[in-house]
């Protein structure tokens, strides 16, 4: 019975949390919203509105496509360090 | 009241099979009370004396259960609630279109259920004072709590974090 959203919006919150040591309590009593619902929205289990989305963007001071992507948001490790050689041969050799 | 307190603290973050086996419970137990009656005490088939402790147990059942849902809901299944959030808003609105939903199939299931009582023995299903009366009390134990007890099936986990842990 659990719906997760047909197109779920893939997110940052977790690393954006992690980076600022924040607890979801800490963001969901910043953004006026419960903790769990934190959780949910995370776990790409709801989608938040317009409203939410840019509330918990301002809260990190970050623009809403950086905390917020219909895409996968590559790895951190990846965009700093580029792929793994191993994936970049594979790439190579299936290209 | 230290156990009173650890089942306060436990049924908001109840896992979702517990409630819903708790809302299992809950729903079972006041129908079984009145079928084991009409089925079993009134033809004859046990005496009064040895129905009545299984139909006190299964009414206990359907009392706890009630406690335990609105233990676990706590005012977010109400309609009028003012501080819920945007998500829970949703799940309660959703729990309620679903207990209008359950209303019309448990009285679409009645009604064919009547209808092949009728067709099956030939006899009229009377309205008396007593089946009057004891679905108005089915009526008063489920249609208030069933919002609740259908927020408590529907509501997904609560995700876990470190930091929520130990709070």
């Amino acid at each position: 019975m659990t719906r997760r959203p047909a197109t779920p919006i893939h997110n940052r919150i977790a690393v954006l949390r992690a980076e600022r040591g924040l607890s979801r309590q800490e963001l969901a009593d910043a953004v006026g919203i419960n903790y769990q619902t934190v959780g949910y929205v995370e776990r790409g289990e709801y989608n938040p509105s317009l409203d939410l989305a840019f509330s918990i963007a301002a809260f990190f001071g970050l623009p809403i496509d950086a905390v917020f992507s219909p895409d996968p948001f590559e790895p951190m490790s990846v965009k700093l360090y580029g792929r793994p050689a191993e994936d970049v041969e594979e790439a190579a050799t299936s290209a | 009241m230290t156990f009173a307190r650890s089942i306060f603290r436990f049924l908001p973050n109840a896992r979702r099979r517990s409630r819903r086996l708790i809302v299992l419970g809950t729903a079972a137990g006041y129908p079984l009370v009145l079928l084991g009656y009409a089925t079993l005490v009134v033809p004859g088939r046990i005496q009064l004396g040895v129905w009545a402790p299984i139909a006190l147990l299964l009414t206990a059942a359907t009392v706890v259960g009630v406690v335990a849902i609105y233990g676990f809901a706590r005012g977010r299944a109400d309609l009028g609630s003012a501080h819920l959030d945007e998500r829970q808003a949703q799940v309660r609105d959703r729990a309620w279109a679903l207990s209008y939903a359950t209303v019309v199939i448990v009285i679409a299931l009645a009604l064919v259920g009547l209808m092949v009582v009728r067709s099956s023995s030939g006899q009229d299903v009377v309205l008396s004072g007593d089946l009057i009366g004891y679905l108005a009390t089915t009526a008063a134990i489920y249609l208030p709590v069933l919002p609740a007890a259908i927020l408590a099936w529907i509501e997904p986990d609560v995700p876990t974090d470190e930091g929520e842990r130990s709070r």
